[in-house]
């Protein structure tokens, strides 16, 4: 799905861990979500984003620990949301940005709060907790964390 | 101290003995004038005796005068009384206690009469006198005594009797005085002994003192100098050499403090010295940290703590200069520690559950579906090779972390051995002499051991490791098609991240993405650093450089 030249999908895993990008196709299949793609890195992303398309994706799935980033999370949030504001213009719906991580460290929660994320999401139980999320996404615009 | 001591002693006595010569000239002076009170008192008693019995005559022959006087020495004090009786030829008497006799002379205008009275006596023959002694218990059985005498003597001669004795008055005052004087006397010795006692004892406690300051001087381990406002170095502890390199005093003391500082540092001494001489010091001026100069011009760190004090030999700068290179070396050790198990524990944190997730998800995958599903039998099996690979090597950071050079033996040992040992099957091993080294082998057999599954990991072709020395070098070469290659370049930034934790080469590749960072930690560990040179497609120099 790496390949396609423009991003179609609803749904949008970036996460440098190539084991991950596996487990979260067996989650997909299990939660029959199939409009999905999966990116390692933030910069081939936003390199198939159409410009001045019609439609987005709707939910991007982010791995606070992306390659890189492991002192500045947050300001990597913040410069990825800008370059998405960039491509993606009014009045077509930003995207939600939930993060991934295994860890629920309260510091770390409001720091992607702040950085502009709409949810966490502990990355544990990964079906699950993405059911979860799936039941609940849209119940409120609050910034929420989905854990098992 | 010594000398001091023996003034204060010396003092207290001459105090002492002064004291003590005139509470006795005081005494001997109220001594002598009641003596020549009573003394008259009793001359006028005898004289008005004698004149009331011979108004204009002198006393028949046989005729015996009473006259009493006192007398001042403290060794007669008693009631005793001492009777001289003279005898004199013509039927005079006389008596002959001189001194007595100079004290009439001298009592001029006390009673005339009597004085030419007595000097009438004393114009007779005096070379004829007839003189006794008489001593007894009072005055009047002595009186009696004589009388007898006379009469057993058949003498006719006239007597003038004169006795020398105590009145309760005298006494009285006498006691007083010699009670006075002897607790005078005691008290001015007390006090000397005890000033005495108390100068030895406060000059042996400032001699202990000062052998106790001496021997803490000795073995403290901070330098401690003494310089003036010239910045002439005026003493110095003995451990100031060991931390300077100097072996004599005499290469310091009277020098310029400033052959102690490198060049580049002595600004800042001298300006904040100039502040603290000038009373305008802060506690920064007080306490500063820079870099001091050994003899041999080796530089190393230092904190200096300054006072200006009063000694006396005027106001001097007294610093304490520690040495602060191990202090330095354990805050870095500690760093290293600190961020060494911050950095596994994170891993455990995160690597972990990164690595047990998937497998986790692929087990429910089947359990859910109930279908056997290869690609979730291989995640699985994958991820929990990896995720355990992980917790061997994060044992093995975390013992790494815990140790450091100075706790590590170290040993000579023969590389040749050591390579061979740690070699694992189905890599071909082209090995030149190796000799020996110094280092610790758990950490060089681990580094090894890792360059070894690397190079196995990643080659394409049959595995070959040459491994020989240049130098101080140890050269370790792989045919693995070469390190952080993208595009077939070489790219130093996918070496930066290849070098750091949790990095892998290929995710198709079992590993925990510590195998360098374990190398390049038990490398650095020793002192020592780890390089490559990689020649993309074909293979990879790693290099141990040992100095």
């Amino acid at each position: 799905m790496d390949n396609k030249d423009k991003v179609s999908s609803e749904h949008i895993l970036l996460d440098d861990q190539a084991a991950f990008h596996e487990a979260f196709d067996l989650a997909a299949m299990m939660l029959r979500i199939e409009d999905y793609e999966m990116y390692s890195f933030s910069q081939d992303l936003l390199e198939k984003l159409p410009p001045e398309a019609n439609s987005y994706p709707r939910y991007l799935f982010i791995d606070w620990n992306l390659p890189g980033s492991d002192v500045v999370k947050g300001p990597l949030l913040i410069k990825l949301r800008q370059e998405l504001e960039k491509i993606i213009p009014p009045p077509v719906p930003f995207p939600k940005i939930y993060v991934l991580s295994t860890s629920s460290n309260i510091e770390e929660l409001k720091e992607a709060e702040e950085a502009g994320a709409d949810g966490w999401i502990v990355k544990t139980d990964l079906e699950v907790v993405l059911e979860v999320w799936r039941d609940e996404r849209n119940l409120t615009d609050e910034f929420k964390l989905w854990k098992v | 101290m010594k000398a001091r001591w023996i003034s204060g002693v010396a003092i207290v006595n001459i105090i002492f003995w002064i004291g003590s010569y005139l509470a006795y000239s005081s005494v001997d002076s109220i001594v002598r004038d009641s003596h020549n009170r009573v003394m008259s008192a009793g001359l006028d008693s005898a004289i008005s005796e004698l004149n009331e019995r011979y108004p204009e005559e002198l006393p028949p022959p046989g005729s015996v005068l009473l006259a009493q006087i006192m007398r001042r020495h403290a060794s007669d004090l008693g009631e005793t009384s001492r009777m001289n009786v003279v005898q004199r030829k013509g039927g005079a008497c006389q008596v002959v206690n001189q001194s007595f006799i100079k004290e009439i002379n001298d009592s001029k205008g006390v009673i005339p009469c009597t004085k030419l009275m007595l000097e009438a006596f004393l114009l007779g023959e005096s070379d004829s006198y007839h003189s006794k002694s008489f001593y007894g218990e009072d005055v009047h059985s002595n009186l009696r005594r004589i009388q007898r005498f006379l009469k057993t003597s058949g003498d006719k001669r006239s007597y003038v009797l004169i006795t020398e004795t105590f009145t309760s008055e005298v006494r009285g005052e006498v006691n007083k005085l010699f009670f006075k004087i002897i607790v005078g006397v005691i008290g001015v010795f007390v006090l000397s002994v005890g000033f005495g006692w108390w100068g030895y004892k406060k000059a042996r406690q400032q001699r202990k003192t000062a052998m106790e300051n001496k021997a803490t001087l000795q073995n403290v381990t901070s330098g401690i100098i003494r310089v003036n406002a010239d910045r002439e170095i005026v003493s110095i502890s003995p451990y100031m050499l060991d931390m300077f390199g100097y072996e004599e005093e005499s290469e310091i003391v009277g020098r310029c403090a400033n052959m102690l500082f490198p060049e580049e540092h002595l600004e800042k001494d001298i300006s904040s010295f100039n502040r603290l001489y000038l009373g305008q010091g802060t506690d920064e001026d007080r306490k500063i940290t820079l870099e001091g100069k050994r003899k041999d011009g080796t530089q190393f760190p230092l904190k200096i703590t300054r006072q200006i004090v009063n000694f006396p030999e005027g106001w001097q700068m007294l610093k304490v200069l520690d040495d602060l290179t191990d202090e330095y070396a354990q805050r870095a050790r500690i760093e290293r520690q600190v961020a060494s198990m911050k950095r596994i524990g994170y891993m455990f944190r995160h690597d972990v559950a990164n690595h047990m997730t998937p497998v986790q998800t692929a087990i429910n995958f089947m359990k859910k579906t109930g279908k056997y599903s290869d690609k979730a039998i291989s995640l699985a099996s994958r991820e929990s090779t990896n995720a355990l690979m992980l917790l061997k090597s994060l044992s093995e950071q975390s013992r790494l972390a815990e140790q450091d050079i100075q706790d590590l033996v170290i040993e000579s040992i023969d590389l040749n051995k050591l390579i061979s040992d740690v070699k694992p099957e189905g890599i071909k091993l082209e090995m030149s002499d190796m000799g020996s080294i110094e280092c610790n082998t758990g950490l060089l057999q681990s580094a090894y051991r890792n360059m070894f599954e690397n190079a196995q990991k990643y080659a394409e072709v049959d595995p070959v490791a040459k491994v020989y020395r240049e130098g101080d070098d140890l050269i370790f070469e792989d045919n693995a098609g070469g390190f952080a290659c993208v595009d077939g370049q070489y790219d130093q930034k996918e070496a930066d991240r290849m070098m750091s934790p949790r990095e892998r080469g290929r995710v198709d590749v079992p590993g925990s993405g510590l195998g360098l960072f374990n190398i390049k930690t038990s490398v650095e560990t020793h002192g020592w650093t780890f390089h490559h040179e990689s020649k993309c497609g074909k293979s990879t120099k790693w290099i141990i450089k040992t100095k």
